[in-house]
């Protein structure tokens, strides 16, 4: 009986069947109950299923302009995006480019300043007859220790730069200034950078070593910069007409040494008791490498204690 | 999505069909109705009635689909929005107080076996929502419950159909269902 309740209801049943049933509900009123209490449990099966589904469509996020206008939407949402994401990155870019464009100009200062100290105390150094000046050097030089101290790791100026035109004529008595005052004054001012032939004082300790004074090429002095954080620890180059030195000079102090040889002009860097020379013809970072010659060595060192 | 996946996954009883159905045709559907007097609210209770019908046809392999999807939908809805206007209309010239008593009492006794409905198993109400709902045949309720063959797909049936009457029994007499 059941099943024939269920077929009914399902409308599984032919015409013939349906009839036939529908008449025996008719008849019986045990049956015709039945019926419409199952008919009532399907129905509410059914709004349990219903109302189930509709509460997951009613979770679903829907609006009248979905579709293809909020497809529009999205695109130009994301199109807006990627312009803005654009326009960050781009000045971004710039931000950068200007950043890097002025820190060059600031090393390019720093090293400017440097070189004025470097100048400074070079063309002290330069003079040996002035107290005057040793006591300028001792003022400078604590200018350069303090710019150790600066910002920048990489600009240091610890040492002091000093160019002597070693001139060494046995026979010839050594050029001397008319004023070495005024002299001084003007290495102050403009060192040897400006082409200026400082020499020292004629000392006859020197040694006769050949060198001549009769030419006098053009001075090599130049700007130093000290880069101590590379991983380069003792090298140097020359860039920009900028001699580059790769080493930690925090602790003792350098000097670069510029001789007249062979109407050559030759640098050198004495640093820790040892000399090293410097080609200014190398553009690429070099080792420093040390003057195992006796004789130069002792030229150097002369020079040095005569300061 | 295709309509062919759409088809594909419904008789598979995955719901995400509707979903993807009911945000897709959405906008055309209530536009519709709305159009035609009604309200959003009105247009979505009956967008998603078409969507449930068309959910029952499917899954009772009763529709024999000659249209787009889409197109089936609005018809659906048309029908469904057209009937209630015409009840609309009708009770505007009668009861304005609301439904009458009878179909009051019925409504009555039905949410009540739904909470006969609430008390069974889990797997019960499932079966018999397969089975009363979605019109599954027994093999197909056997499949998609994963019970071993159809025979015991329909011994389970007839226990949680049994269950229920019993429940409904407890509530009501025969009588309480005379006309």
């Amino acid at each position: 009986m059941q099943q024939q309740i269920e077929a009914y209801l399902r409308q599984e049943m032919t015409d013939l069947e349906r009839s036939g049933f529908e008449r025996r509900m008719h008849d019986d009123e045990e049956l015709h109950e039945e019926v419409h209490r199952q008919e009532a449990i399907m129905e509410a099966i059914r709004r349990e299923r219903v109302l189930a589904l509709k509460t997951g469509l009613q979770n679903v996020p829907v609006s009248l302009w979905s579709g293809t206008l909020m497809e529009a939407a999205k695109i130009a949402a994301v199109s807006v995006g990627i312009g803005l994401a654009s326009a960050g990155g781009y000045l971004y870019f710039q931000h950068q480019q200007s950043e890097k464009v002025s820190s060059d100009a600031e090393v390019k200062k720093e090293i400017q300043a440097e070189g004025k100290v470097n100048r400074t105390s070079g063309s002290v150094l330069f003079s040996e007859n002035s107290k005057q000046e040793k006591q300028t050097t001792e003022k400078q030089l604590p200018l350069a220790q303090d710019d150790e101290k600066g910002p920048d790791p990489e600009i240091r100026s610890s040492g002091s730069v000093a160019s002597a035109n070693l001139s060494r004529n046995p026979g010839a008595a050594p050029e001397r200034k008319e004023n070495p005052k005024a002299m001084q004054e003007s290495d102050l001012q403009e060192p040897a950078l400006q082409g200026s032939q400082l020499q020292t004082s004629g000392d006859p300790a020197l040694p006769e070593d050949g060198f001549s004074n009769s030419t006098k090429p053009e001075s090599l002095q130049p700007e130093v910069l000290i880069k101590r954080d590379n991983k380069e620890k003792f090298h140097y180059q020359f860039a920009d007409g900028k001699l580059v030195l790769y080493a930690d000079f925090s602790n003792k102090l350098y000097e670069v040494l510029e001789l007249n040889q062979y109407g050559e002009r030759q640098l050198y860097l004495a640093y820790d008791g040892k000399f090293f020379a410097l080609d200014s013809r190398i553009s690429e970072i070099t080792p420093l490498r040390e003057v195992k010659d006796k004789n130069l060595i002792q030229i150097l060192t002369d020079y040095q204690k005569r300061k | 999505m295709t309509d062919e996946k759409v088809l594909e996954l419904i008789r598979s009883g995955n719901e995400k069909a509707l979903e993807f159905l009911y945000r897709k045709n959405y906008r055309m559907v209530v536009r519709l109705i709305m159009k035609n007097s009604g309200t959003e609210d009105e247009a979505k209770d009956v967008f998603q009635d078409a969507l449930i019908v068309f959910w029952e046809k499917v899954r009772g392999n009763k529709l024999v689909l000659t249209s787009k999807i889409s197109t089936y939908l609005f018809s659906v809805a048309q029908n469904l929005w057209r009937k209630e206007l015409d009840r609309k209309l009708r009770n505007s010239g009668e009861m304005k107080e609301g439904v009458t008593l009878p179909e009051w009492e019925r409504q009555e006794k039905v949410e009540l076996i739904q909470k006969c409905l609430k008390s069974l198993s889990e797997t019960c109400r499932k079966i018999l929502t397969l089975y009363y709902f979605d019109q599954l045949s027994m093999v197909d309720l056997a499949k998609e419950m994963g019970f071993a063959n159809a025979d015991t797909a329909k011994t389970k049936k007839y226990k949680c159909k049994n269950e229920l009457d019993k429940l409904v029994k407890t509530i009501y007499k025969p009588t309480d269902f005379q006309d």
